[in-house]
């Protein structure tokens, strides 16, 4: 039956090599031991300069071999061959007709035995089937899937439906009807072949074969996949394993250009459009990213294949009108072998991957041949761990972080579902992302009495984050302050798994992190700063430990990262930048041996933030004060008493919502005890002197008392982010210490009693300060349902127009007032920096003092000038008869008349008119205009008047300040109150006045380049391989230990010791100093500590098997010498 | 290094030595607070004054003078008086001319300001600009044959408090009528309620709730009645809107008129300066606006030298104490009423200053009777609390004049400690005459007027003019309570003399938003 069958097919195999010597000989020798033999072979070889020519000459006679140049693409080298007289010679003992068959054999395809026999088998049970194709496997790996059909999707993916390395365990077995099917080892009926015209030419290579299957679907035949019939593919040419000589472009533009090329040409008009459309937009945002992660080659080449696209569209009406020539079916055919969905997918396999930590490799258009022999320990990759939930939500990592998530939900629940989050430090987070965007890019905010000074950065970055999180302001202060615990978790736990090889030693310390005082306390008072810095350091960390032991492009991107990084930390909190510039003195001095790039890198990550921060920036050097402030408001509720000596050395920065001291007991006994154990001591010690720097930098700064230039009630300053400085340090030498636990715990007896002991107190830390967090909830100034400010009816009166602002008065019940000017709606997050011109502040500091102290004088005027139409006080303490309180001293200012007083507030209005903007005449009468915009662009109707009068703003004078009368420019005067004001001529007209500052928007726009450009230099960037390889051959750097420093180190040791042993000799600064520097000279600082172990990681998954490494490391640990480099390798 | 490396107890060591240092740090630095940008409250020389002199009682000459001290060399402002109208009764359609001019209108502050008032019927409202208006002090002085009356040119405020006997005595002889004079010289209406409190409790009538008084105006409210069957009385002038000043005129049943000079709004100390020597009742008159019942400790601080003392009677019958520091008498005053209470065994003649201290507070005065050889009534004085002379701000006060012909000293208390101070008389073209130094012992009450023993009006001036004294505390001087007796003849006179600072304390403000985020 079969052998009957067979003579009924003719075929051709069709061989096409270019530069394939490598793979040539094993795919010609395949095709020769075929069970069912060809009839006949032709090859084309097009210009290989590697003897592929002379391997086909081996194996074919010269007659049946076409040279052909080497720009020939693939379509045109078939055709060429099939144009050889050998390719139709007649066949003896075949039938007269007999089915003439063409195989295409890729010089770089291995071909199973049966391969032509399973293929002929299936084109005989269907008589409809024009191509067939075997299932293709990899070369190398000959169990992995690489194409079982191929299709495409509406944005031009290649599609093959495969899982990401894939095993063939025949789960896609089954022959079937298929969109397409590869090129390499297709088998086409000759008549088709001829009748459609094989391959497009426009398409010398990839697509080529979606293209041409979907043309014969749209010919009404079928396009079958044969599963029984298998081939090893190496995908040479996608894989840019060869130089690619057909097309002068690169492959990655070709496979895109060619994509949309043959959705456009197969597409049904609408869908052609549509398509049009779509992938237009895609190519944009492939762009955009690529440029992100730092691959503009890709950008270029994504840019130029959609481009190329829309200059040759004549190509396209040709192609569209040949294919409409061949049609024979509807789309409806096609259309269900399109593929759909697959960015979900995609997307989906992404996030998966990155939860688990599995590296998603890059895999353009789905090629997914492995390119270098697979590794021996690729063992892993028959893990079960298949589900979602298993992979990702089962991780110790995500539990801990699922499990801090709702310790942090339970403790928050006052907090929670609140509709005004005010509070502490925090202003209320009211308005929108624009209102704050406008804050920071105005050069004349809308609010308050108007900026005189740079608007604090951390605005615009609150802006950004509010804008990612859908405009909401409420919605970023709420994951970046109230969820600090689990972020500050998450990254403590990603910063562990790089430096930690213990895992239960990971999830303790990311545990207590996650828990410090320093986290509570800063949510219990409203600190976004510290929040947002408590959960950044662990990053900063986990970059710098890159920093240094990465490879140098790697290395310098961290770099970068850190760089980035630390603008954000240092814009909310400028304390950190200080605390960086130790550290990073540190790891420039002991890591300086690596080369000039570890001090360029350094350097480079502290000159970021000042230069991207800038003119703020300026600001802080003016202004030493703010390098001990953080976001928000300073207030002594929160900061005052400062913590007790033993609160602070227990890493508790006190005020409210700090947990009582002993909850950190435990967690500084076990740290105390790991200094017992011997291995490691130089990293321990380290860390130690790290920490105790840290804590002295808590102590000292928590004692100095500070009055905010912005504006505040002095008060000290809250040592949080110094803490949590310090403790990062502890944690991280004493978690290094936990590895000897298993050990210790195995060897019984004392040592056993010890370990349990140590371990329970460790654990007693993250539990107690969880369980007493959930038990006392938040406790703090932060409220969730805060009271608004501003009256309802005053914010409506508000809106009539003339643009009126309250003076807000408050007594701190010490004697001082604090005031706040607002413009109709309610004092709110990033307001509360705003400094006013000099000028003006003190012209308002003198009206409300002596407004407060019931001085009578012409207050009232100050007020109408500056556009303060009305006075609020709120929750007036309405008193008895015998004291004076605010409500009557204002009842009493001449010029202030009471419009309501009640246990909420008291209000008044001034007796004269006024707002924004304002007609004043010569003699002093004013009448209130009616504005339409806000902030540095207004207009308004002026009515005639009489001469010498001037339009008056209620703005600090600036030469910003524009305004027009119908177009002509007005002179501006000298007003009084250093508010701005014009001379007005005696005709009316509309006036528009508008605030042009060139400087200011120089500045952002500067500003803004400048953090997209670091931006893109920090982004990750896609991994390529060759990096990492590169990083997993760079050894862990070793801190400098010079030889001389090394003999000097050991000589003065004991005196050294001696000395430190007197504490009263020497100040604790001194000594904490001192021994930092000493350690720093041997095995260094901190980050050493930690440091090591990244290189390897690019490769391996997860990190089973890092136990393996461990007993190297353990015994050079014994001596001291290589106790960090020891430590480097244990990973 | 090695031993770092070698021994386990040498780093643990180490870091806990360090530890213990790091507590030690702390403990040391804790008390510690460097302040860093630390507002300190800011002073201020006020730029605007308004003082209202109320139209002159009775017959006599009456004067009014002002005085700001000159401070720099470059000083300048402007001062100008004109008369403030009364308000139209109901149905009266014409009004008074407002703001008829008075006086001189000088331009430079150091010299004596003076016009003669015999003839107004209106309040005349002085106000001040510039360098005239920081430490100006004014007061108007009515002297006729038999009476002198001096009152001390209000400021506009929103609360004026006055102690004083009222209308019922029990040894006969008490308020005849009682007059409070309001004036508002400001430019926004003010709403003005009188509170009296009698022995009996709160006392009011409807007229004297809600006084509606439009600015540039004044009124005059009777408030006989509401006092007729009282022995003390405390009055509360106070504004729910705008500023009034008030001046408050009591007339005893014996025809003498005086002006009673406001008192300390409600603390829990008072120190009254300036009752002056002689015969005649000495009544001290406390009121407790509160609503619990108050012990008010009184005593004094007189004249006497410390062994006259001794010859003080122990223990009165009603167990109310001696009157001296240490054996306070003792006052009970019912909640929301006042009490009085009798000095003249305590002082013994002498003059003095009287203390009165309380566990809620209260409002204090003292009236003052002089007695002929018959022990009739002639002529009343009342006096008031005051706060002292004291450092930083408040250490000058000005007598803005002394009249020629009469006898002007000063009653100088120094309740706590020694204080020192010099008094320059000042004429009225500016010329300053011999600057005199005073030293009062702690404890002691001190007479101190013009004459051999005190100050002479400069050499060289009018003399008809009479002079200006300006009082100031030296440095390093405790707290001193003045008042000024004035006498002619049998006339008498007594103004508590308060301090008229140059800068006065502003609050710190502070543009924040802390005072409205929770």
């Amino acid at each position: 039956m079969l052998d009957h069958d067979f003579a009924r097919h003719v075929v051709t195999a069709v061989i096409v090599s270019h530069d394939g010597a490598r793979w040539l000989p094993e795919t010609l020798e395949a095709l020769r031991a075929q069970s069912r033999p060809v009839q006949r072979a032709v090859a084309a070889d097009t210009g290989s300069t590697d003897g592929s020519a002379d391997i086909l000459a081996e194996f074919l006679p010269s007659e049946a071999v076409v040279e052909m140049p080497a720009r020939t693409g693939y379509g045109d080298a078939v055709r060429a061959a099939l144009r050889l007289p050998r390719s139709t010679s007649a066949v003896r003992g075949f039938d007269e007709d007999a089915t003439e068959w063409i195989w295409l054999v890729h010089d770089d395809l291995v071909l199973d035995a049966d391969a032509l026999a399973h293929l002929l088998a299936a084109a005989d049970r269907d008589p409809r089937a024009a191509v067939l194709g075997p299932k293709l496997r990899d070369w190398f790996d000959r169990r992995l899937l690489v194409e079982v059909g191929v299709t495409i999707d509406g944005a031009g993916r290649r599609e093959t439906g495969l899982e990401q390395r894939e095993f063939d365990h025949g789960q896609h077995d089954g022959t079937r009807q298929v969109l397409a099917v590869s090129s390499a080892g297709m088998l086409v009926r000759r008549d088709v072949w001829d009748r459609l015209g094989g391959f497009d030419p426009a398409l010398p290579l990839f697509r080529d074969d979606i293209d041409f299957c979907w043309r014969v679907g749209g010919a009404g035949l079928r396009a079958l996949l044969v599963t029984d019939a298998v081939a090893y593919h190496a995908e040479a040419s996608a894989r840019r394993r060869r130089p690619i000589t057909a097309t002068r472009n690169h492959p990655r533009r070709v496979d895109r250009h060619h994509a949309v090329f043959v959705l456009l040409a197969n597409l049904p008009t609408g869908g052609m459009l549509g398509a049009l459309l779509r992938n237009s937009v895609a190519s944009l945002l492939r762009v955009l990213m690529y440029l992100l992660v730092k691959q503009p080659a890709n950008a270029l080449d994504e840019a130029a294949a959609i481009t190329m696209v829309y200059l040759r569209p004549f190509r396209l009406v040709r192609a569209r009108f040949r294919r409409r020539r061949d049609r024979r079916r509807t789309y409806s055919a096609i259309r269900p072998f399109l593929a759909r969905g697959v960015a979900m997918r995609q997307f989906h396999d992404v996030v998966t991957g990155f939860l688990s930590g599995e590296p998603v490799s890059n895999t353009p258009g789905r090629h997914q041949a492995v390119t270098v022999p697979p590794a021996e320990d690729d063992d892993e990759a028959l893990t079960d761990d298949t589900g979602f939930v298993r992979r990702v939500l089962l991780r110790p990592g995500v539990l801990l972080i699922i499990g801090l998530t709702l310790v942090t939900v339970i403790a928050e629940r006052s907090l929670l579902f609140g509709d005004l989050l005010a509070g502490g430090a925090l202003p209320p987070v009211a308005g929108t992302a624009r209102d704050m965007w406008d804050l920071y890019l105005s050069s004349s905010p809308d609010s308050g009495l108007g900026s005189g000074a740079p608007v604090p950065p951390y605005v615009g970055l609150l802006a950004l984050a509010s804008t990612l999180t859908l405009g909401k302001p409420w919605l970023a202060v709420t994951v970046l302050l109230l969820g600090c615990v689990p972020l500050a978790g998450l990254t403590s736990y990603l910063l562990a798994r790089q430096v930690l090889g213990f895992r239960p030693a990971r999830l303790w310390m990311a545990a207590v992190y996650a828990l410090l005082p320093v986290a509570t306390g800063a949510v219990a008072q409203g600190r976004v700063g510290t929040a947002l810095v408590h959960a950044l350091l662990p990053v900063m960390g986990l970059l710098l430990v890159r920093l240094v032991s990465m490879p140098p492009g790697p290395s310098r991107r961290a770099a970068w990262g850190l760089g980035l990084l630390l603008t954000v930390a240092t814009a909310f909190v400028p304390m950190v930048w200080l605390l960086s510039l130790v550290t990073g003195l540190l790891v420039a001095v002991s890591f300086g041996h690596l080369g000039r790039r570890v001090y360029v890198s350094v350097a480079l990550s502290l000159t970021v933030p000042l230069l991207l921060l800038l003119p703020w920036s300026l600001e802080l050097l003016l202004r030493p004060t703010l390098w001990l402030l953080e976001a928000g408001l300073h207030r002594p509720e929160s900061s005052a008493p400062g913590a007790a000596p033993h609160e602070l050395l227990l890493l508790s920065p006190g005020g409210p919502g700090t947990p009582p001291f002993w909850v950190t007991v435990g967690f500084a006994v076990a740290a105390l005890c790991s200094l017992l154990l011997l291995r490691n001591r130089m990293l321990v010690a380290a860390g130690w002197s790290m920490a105790l720097f840290g804590i002295l930098v808590a102590i000292l700064t928590s004692r100095i008392v500070v009055e905010p230039s912005f504006g505040g009630p002095p008060a000290p300053v809250w040592p949080g982010v110094a803490l949590s400085f310090a403790a990062t340090a502890v944690l991280l030498s004493a978690a290094t210490a936990a590895r000897s636990f298993g050990e210790m715990f195995q060897r019984g007896g004392t040592r056993r009693v010890f370990a349990l002991t140590v371990g329970a107190l460790a654990l007693t830390t993250p539990l107690c300060a969880a369980l007493v967090w959930m038990w006392e909830g938040v406790q703090g100034p932060l409220t969730g349902h805060a009271d608004a400010t501003v009256a309802g009816a005053l914010s409506s009166v508000a809106e009539d127009g003339t643009g009126p602002r309250t003076l807000i008065l408050t007594s701190d019940g010490r004697g001082a007032v604090d005031y706040v000017v607002v413009r109709g709606d309610q004092p709110r997050l990033g307001e509360e920096r705003l400094v006013p011109e000099p000028r003006t502040r003190e012209v308002m500091d003198r009206a409300v003092a002596e407004l407060t102290a019931g001085q009578g004088g012409d207050q009232t005027h100050v007020l109408a000038d500056l556009g303060v139409m009305y006075v609020l006080y709120p929750r007036p303490r309405v008193g008895v008869p015998s004291d004076v309180t605010m409500v009557d001293t204002l009842d009493g200012t001449p010029g202030l008349e009471r419009r309501s007083l009640s246990r909420h507030y008291a209000l008044w209005r001034l007796g004269t008119p006024t707002g924004a903007l304002r007609v004043v005449s010569e003699s002093g009468e004013s009448e209130t205009l009616t504005v339409e915009g806000s902030g540095g662009e207004m207009t308004a109707e002026v009515p005639d008047g009489a001469t010498g009068r001037r339009l008056a703003l209620a703005e600090s004078a600036d030469s910003g300040w524009r305004a027009t009368l119908d177009g002509v420019e007005l002179t501006p005067v000298n007003a009084e109150n250093g508010t701005q004001s014009w001379a007005l001529p005696v005709q009316g007209g509309r006036v528009h006045v508008r605030h042009i500052d060139h400087a200011h928007t120089a500045w952002l726009l500067a500003q803004g380049v400048l953090g997209l450009v670091v931006v893109v230099l920090a982004a990750p960037g896609v991994r390529t391989e060759e990096e990492s390889r590169l990083i997993a051959s760079t050894p862990t750097p070793r801190p400098r230990r010079p030889e001389g420093l090394r003999r000097a180190s050991r000589r003065r040791a004991p005196t050294r010791a001696a000395r430190e042993g007197d504490p009263g000799a020497r100040s604790a600064d001194d000594e904490s100093s001192e021994s930092a520097r000493s350690t720093g000279s041997t095995s260094e600082g901190e980050t050493t500590g930690a440091v090591p172990a990244v290189r390897g990681r690019g490769r391996r998954r997860g990190t089973r098997g890092t136990g393996r490494r461990r007993a190297a490391g353990r015994r050079r640990a014994g001596d001291g010498d290589a106790g960090a480099s020891g430590a480097g390798r244990e990973e | 290094m090695r031993l770092i490396v070698e021994n386990r107890f040498a780093l643990f060591g180490l870091v806990g030595l360090a530890l213990a240092a790091l507590f030690g740090v702390a403990f040391v630095v804790r008390p510690v607070t460097a302040e860093l940008g630390v507002t300190e409250p800011d002073t201020v020389r006020p730029d605007h004054a308004v003082r209202v002199c109320p139209a002159p009682h009775g017959p006599g000459e009456a004067t009014v003078a002002a005085f700001a001290p000159r401070v720099g060399r470059d000083d300048e402002g402007r001062l100008w008086a004109e008369t403030v109208p009364a308000a139209p009764e109901d149905g009266e359609e014409e009004r008074a001319e407002a703001g008829v001019p008075v006086g001189e209108e000088p331009t430079e502050p150091g010299r004596v300001w003076r016009a003669d008032t015999a003839e107004a019927a209106d309040p005349l409202v002085i106000r001040a600009q510039g360098s005239l208006a920081s430490g100006l002090d004014a007061a108007q002085i009515t002297l006729s044959d038999d009476s002198a009356t001096e009152v001390r040119c209000a400021e506009p405020s929103i609360g004026t408090w006055f102690a004083l006997p009222g209308g019922d005595d029990e040894d006969g002889g008490g308020l005849d009528s009682l007059t409070v004079h309001l004036t508002n010289p400001e430019e926004s209406r003010a709403t003005v309620s009188v509170d009296v409190y009698t022995e009996g409790g709160p006392s009011y009538s409807p007229e004297s709730r809600g006084i509606s008084l439009p600015a540039g105006e004044s009124t005059v409210l009777e408030l006989t009645a509401l006092v007729q069957s009282t022995g003390a009385v405390g009055v509360h002038v106070r504004t729910s809107t705008g500023r009034v000043a008030a001046s408050l005129l009591a007339e005893h049943d014996s025809g003498s008129g005086d002006w009673v000079p406001p008192t300390a709004a409600p603390a829990k100390e008072h120190v009254i300066p300036g009752v002056p020597g002689g015969d005649g009742r000495r009544r001290l008159l406390v009121a407790a606006p509160g609503d619990d019942p108050v012990e008010v400790r009184v005593h004094t601080v007189s004249s006497a030298s410390e062994d006259g003392e001794e010859t003080e009677e122990p223990a009165q019958e009603d167990g109310r104490g001696t009157g001296t520091a240490e054996d306070p008498t003792v006052l009970n005053v019912p909640p929301a009423a006042s009490a009085w209470l009798t000095l003249e065994s305590v002082l013994g003649g002498e003059a003095g200053t009287v203390v009165v201290e309380s566990d809620a507070p209260v409002v204090a005065g003292v009236a003052v009777e002089a007695v002929d050889g018959e022990g009739e009534v002639v002529e009343t004085a009342y006096t008031s609390a005051v706060p002292p002379l004291r450092f930083p701000l408040d250490t000058t006060a000005i007598l803005p004049d002394v009249p020629e012909g009469a006898d002007t000293h000063v009653l100088l208390g120094a309740v706590g400690a020694d204080v020192t101070l010099v008094a320059t008389p000042i004429g009225v073209d500016g010329t300053q005459g011999d600057a005199v130094r005073v030293e009062v012992p702690a404890g002691t009450t001190m007479a101190f007027g013009a004459g051999e023993e005190g100050w002479r009006a400069p050499s060289g001036t009018d003399s008809q003019g009479g002079h200006t004294v300006r009082l100031e505390l030296l440095e390093g001087s405790a707290p001193v309570y003045v008042a000024r007796v004035l006498r002619d003849g049998e006339a008498l006179s007594v103004l508590p003399v308060r301090p008229a600072p140059v800068r006065i304390a502003l609050p710190v403000v502070r543009d924040s938003m802390v005072g409205v985020v929770p």
